[in-house]
């Protein structure tokens, strides 16, 4: 559990130091909420379908660009070997990094989620609890298998341009679920009445956190 | 009935080319490696010529 | 070899006979009907390629024997050349039954996903790099990609609701000459993929003396 932590105040020293990463990761965010402002007009009951969309697809945007950054340091200082000479476990390196992007993540939604009510002009207050309850599955669910493809990606000819192609076909059934999921509290109702989306979300990640887990040494040993 | 003779031609014409490819490149392949052994051959056959010709003289 | 090639050559045209000749005219779609067997045939050889293609990668990380790997490349390429033609005869089918080319029906959707993954996990073999990248990175997006599709499957059907039945000819009752036919069509495709699988292997094979003489012999 301290190796764990370490790992995650390492990454997160690094990034206070610098905060380069999660200013572009707010920035774009910034950016795709302005694009889906122009691109639809919006009225305010077109809003109400159109959110769920609107809030994933910058979640995941915005995800996938500090995603694809999560490995670049290690990489270009090339302290990966360092990392895995670290007498550690090596799904616990994969849980450490999880958590520092995870924490990455969460710190960027929440900005996005505070500038679409901004913005928008759009309450979410009435489901504060399941929504973010909602936002914490899914985004667990993305960020699972993107820190193992992020461990792929860096290591190819392509870098983080292949991560999205890897990603996004992966993690369709979380994007699904979570759009059914955050329509359905929006709408004031629980977590439960949106059919099976909340059995798929939870199922999937348990599963891709264990697979995750278990794989990632083997992508290690290639870097 | 057209749309069975276009589902038909469609899949023949694509099995064919995938199958003519693989075949292809087999021989071609096959074609390499042949050329790689006999220059290969033909290197150790000089060598041991040469070899012979030291040991006589 | 020589035999499994005359028994596919053999079977195939069985095959065809069956199809064309000895199944009866489907009475509501008429001859179209008859592109359902291929449909299911090349759907049948894309799912054994991609189950296999699982199994590999997890034989190939706990191994990291090349034959292993070899395998799952040329299981991918073949379940992807399958699973176009599935989508293409699928297509070519439902046009006139449904009256469209496509639909989001969960089995097209989970499909197309199936497809869009394994055009992905070719993209990263050739983006990988040296071959131990290559293999260790492919097995492991095979793996992933694998246990993905029960989850796309279900979401999608959660997205359109209850399907439709879309699979058996006209979701009706199938007559027993049909059951023949598809079955013959499904060994006669079997045995072409395990053919063409051999053949791709074999390429792999050759690839790998070619340049193991030339590491050897410093060409």
């Amino acid at each position: 559990m301290r190796k764990i932590f370490t790992i995650l105040w390492k990454d997160i020293v690094t990034e206070l130091r610098t905060k380069e990463l999660l200013s572009a990761m707010f920035t774009f965010s910034l950016i795709i909420l302005l694009i889906f402002n122009f691109a639809f007009s919006f009225s305010s009951e077109y809003l109400k379908f159109a959110t769920p969309a609107i809030l994933w697809v910058t979640f995941t945007f915005a995800g996938i660009l500090g995603l694809g950054r999560s490995f670049a340091i290690e990489k270009e200082g090339n302290s990966i070997l360092g990392l895995l000479l670290t007498p550690v476990d090596r799904s616990l390196l994969y849980f450490g990094k999880l958590i520092s992007n995870l924490v990455f993540v969460f710190i960027v939604e929440l900005i996005t989620l505070a500038l679409f009510v901004l913005f928008f002009n759009y309450s979410i207050f009435h489901a504060i609890l399941p929504l973010s309850f909602v936002i914490i599955l899914g985004t667990l669910g993305f960020v699972s298998v993107g820190t193992l493809f992020s461990a792929i990606a860096i290591n190819t000819k392509l870098r983080e341009v292949l991560l999205p192609i890897l990603l996004f076909p992966i993690i369709i059934p979380v994007i699904v679920s979570s759009v059914k999921l955050t329509a359905s509290v929006l709408e004031g109702n629980s977590v439960f009445s949106a059919g099976s989306a909340i059995h798929i979300l939870v199922s999937f990640d348990i599963i891709f956190i264990a697979a995750c887990a278990i794989i990632f040494e083997y992508v290690l040993e290639e870097s | 009935m057209v749309y069975l003779f276009w589902a038909q031609l469609i899949f023949w014409v694509i099995l064919c080319i995938y199958t003519y490819d693989l075949i292809r490149k087999n021989q071609s392949l096959n074609k390499r490696l042949e050329v790689i052994q006999s220059s290969l051959n033909t290197q150790t056959a000089e060598q041991v010529s040469l070899e012979n010709r030291e040991a006589k003289q | 070899m020589r035999i499994l090639l005359g028994l596919t050559f053999f079977s195939m045209i069985a095959s065809i006979y069956s199809v064309f000749i000895y199944a009866p005219t489907e009475q509501i779609m008429g001859h179209v009907q008859r592109i359902f067997y291929f449909h299911m045939g090349t759907v049948w050889v894309a799912t054994i390629a991609f189950i296999m293609v699982f199994i590999s990668s997890i034989q190939y990380l706990r191994k990291e024997s090349r034959r292993w790997d070899k395998l799952a490349y040329s299981s991918a390429e073949l379940g992807v050349l399958f699973i176009t033609l599935t989508i293409i005869t699928g297509s070519i089918w439902a046009k006139p039954v449904w009256g469209t080319w496509w639909t989001w029906d969960p089995q097209l959707t989970t499909t197309f996903i199936l497809w869009i993954l394994y055009i992905v996990y070719m993209i990263l073999r050739s983006a990988a790099g040296d071959d131990a990248k290559k293999a260790k990175f492919a097995a492991v997006f095979g793996i992933i990609a694998f246990l993905d599709l029960p989850l796309v499957y279900i979401s999608a059907r959660m997205m359109r609701g209850i399907s439709p039945v879309v699979f058996g000819p006209g979701g009706g009752g199938i007559a027993p000459e049909m059951m023949i036919a598809l079955l013959v069509t499904l060994l006669a495709f079997t045995l072409l993929f395990i053919v063409l699988l051999k053949q791709r292997i074999d390429i792999e094979d050759l690839k790998d003396r070619i340049s193991s003489i030339r590491l050897e012999e410093g060409i």
